[in-house]
């Protein structure tokens, strides 16, 4: 408890249930399923009609034939290896984006000569829509495999260094002034003082980067070189197929919602300290 | 505290020192890139030296880049002038009327998680390859995170306070300027700041996709393929300024005027 000096989320908790019936945040409030069921079937509805008698197929396909669809992807053996493929790729770039950041962003945070010589370059960079840094990787690295990967990690790498930066720092100075004096060293110190505190911030930069590299594996997919998800999606819409289009745009919902979820469970199981 | 204190002091002592730290590593940080790009690089990637020497063409010659940065700024701006005041009233609705939450929440949730070059070719099919399918991407891009933040900001106002200040006869407009929008004005800033961020990516992206058009992110792709590089950092450097002055700008609003607020 005693690690964190700033006001964690639970004494914000407290603080606000003073003044305030519970506050629930936005992650787990789904009060009654009622509301739910409505309006997913509010909006299946209107899918359906709109499809069936206002817009032209060629442009929107109905619920129904967009599920029939979905139903055929899915015994689709193509659409398994793209799907395959866009995950190695989101794999490879996550682990370099991570362990390139998570190293950088304790240098950056422990040093303080480093910290605060570069710690501007980072701001700077991460500010920078990462999209627009696709024109340059293909001019200078062509198509290929790599192009790819290295756009993924640097989609993952600023959340994850920034937060890092961030836990690093938070470190109590009197933890490790008792640390150094019952004498640990540099080594030790790190294992049992700076990083299980720095794990819970890391961890909200990591289901940061989780979302953020995803997005960088379809961007990738769709201006590199075509492959995976993003071929689908292209070849779909050049197709007209509207109907494949729309099914696949849902399984990337799906698979968004999901890759949330995964860093929430994450950030949740490796920060439980942190409340 | 006393340890907040003491970081605080350093924090002090090492900002004086903290300039010539920062112009050495400049220096360092130019002199590598420069030595690196001479050696091991290709002649058409960007240097230093190159950007700079670049940089007076660019800026005062390039008939395209002003007329490019208003068309993408603009639409910028109009994105997000939509995406704050639907989002806003969505945020709010949802926030006082607890099924709604419910039954919009997936939609939210969903249009959120989708990456926004997911539904571009859809966009692109309705409404074909113009400016309007960029409009429509920022909001996309934009109004789930202003929808958030605006309900997390209305479940953020207490309401003993409100029902205080009823029973002092406060009128409608003292309760707004007095509770709701204090109480709520850290979430909606810090969600603004989430959703400038997304709609800059947007704007960059569907120009890029949709090729045609005279923005400043087409601008850029078009001097990277030309092997301008030099001229195409000049250019991205206008976005990364916009985009620095609304996060840190933001950011420092917050810390200020609100320090209890602490983003989750």
């Amino acid at each position: 408890m005693a690690l964190m000096e700033r006001p964690t989320e639970t004494q914000q908790e407290t603080q606000a249930s003073r003044s305030t019936p519970p506050r629930n945040g936005w992650g787990a409030r789904i009060a009654s399923r009622k509301g739910l069921i409505i309006g997913l079937a509010i909006g299946a509805t209107l899918w359906e009609l709109a499809g069936q008698f206002w817009l032209d197929p060629i442009f929107f396909s109905p619920l129904s034939t967009t599920l029939t669809a979905l139903v055929g992807l899915f015994g689709d053996p193509k659409f398994w290896s793209a799907l395959g493929e866009s995950l190695q790729l989101f794999v490879a770039g996550f682990t370099i984006g991570a362990t390139v950041g998570l190293i950088t962003g304790i240098v950056i945070g422990r040093i303080r000569l480093v910290g605060a010589a570069l710690e501007g370059y980072v701001t700077i960079l991460y500010v920078t829509p990462p999209i627009a840094l696709i024109p340059f990787v293909l001019s200078i690295l062509g198509f290929g495999y790599w192009p790819k990967v290295i756009i993924v990690s640097w989609f993952v790498f600023f959340p994850v260094c920034i937060t890092t930066i961030e836990g690093v720092r938070a470190v109590s100075v009197r933890l490790i002034e008792v640390a150094r004096s019952f004498g640990s060293g540099e080594l030790r110190m790190w294992k049992d003082v700076v990083i299980p505190s720095t794990v819970p911030y890391a961890m909200s930069g990591i289901r940061q980067g989780i979302a953020l590299g995803f997005v960088g594996v379809v961007a990738a997919e769709f201006l590199l070189d075509a492959s995976g998800i993003g071929l689908l999606l292209r070849s779909y819409s050049r197709l007209y197929q509207t109907d494949n289009l729309l099914a696949t745009v849902l399984i990337m919902t799906a698979l968004g919602l999901s890759v949330m979820a995964l860093g929430r469970v994450f950030e949740r199981r490796f920060a439980a300290w942190r409340q | 505290m006393a340890t907040v204190t003491s970081n605080k002091l350093a924090v002090q002592q090492s900002r004086g020192k903290g300039i010539f730290i920062r112009l050495a590593a400049l220096f360092t940080v130019l002199i590598v890139w420069e030595i690196a790009i001479t050696t091991f690089g290709r002649d058409f990637m960007a240097t230093p030296s190159g950007i700079i020497s670049a940089a007076p063409d660019v800026l005062l010659n390039d008939p395209k880049l002003w007329p490019g940065v208003w068309e993408t700024f603009t639409v910028v701006f109009r994105g997000m002038f939509v995406a704050v005041v639907a989002g806003g009233i969505i945020g709010l609705l949802m926030g006082r009327i607890p099924v709604l939450a419910d039954a919009v929440s997936p939609y939210v949730n969903g249009f959120y998680a989708t990456p926004m070059i997911a539904v571009l070719p859809l966009i692109t099919l309705w409404l074909g390859f113009n400016t309007s399918a960029t409009f429509a991407l920022v909001i996309f891009a934009a109004l789930p995170p202003m929808a958030v933040a605006a309900y997390d900001g209305s479940r953020a106002i207490g309401v003993r306070y409100l029902e205080v200040a009823k029973s002092f006869g406060a009128r409608r407009r003292d309760v707004w300027i007095g509770i709701a929008i204090p109480a709520s004005l850290p979430n909606l800033l810090a969600g603004f700041r989430l959703a400038s961020g997304r709609a800059l990516s947007a704007v960059v992206i569907a120009e890029f996709l949709i090729g045609t058009g005279a923005g400043l992110g087409i601008h850029i792709m078009r001097l990277a393929q030309n092997f301008d590089h030099n001229e195409a950092i000049v250019a991205l450097l206008i976005l990364t300024l916009v985009g620095l002055f609304l996060a840190v700008g933001i950011e420092a609003i917050i810390k200020r005027s609100f320090p209890w607020f602490r983003k989750t």
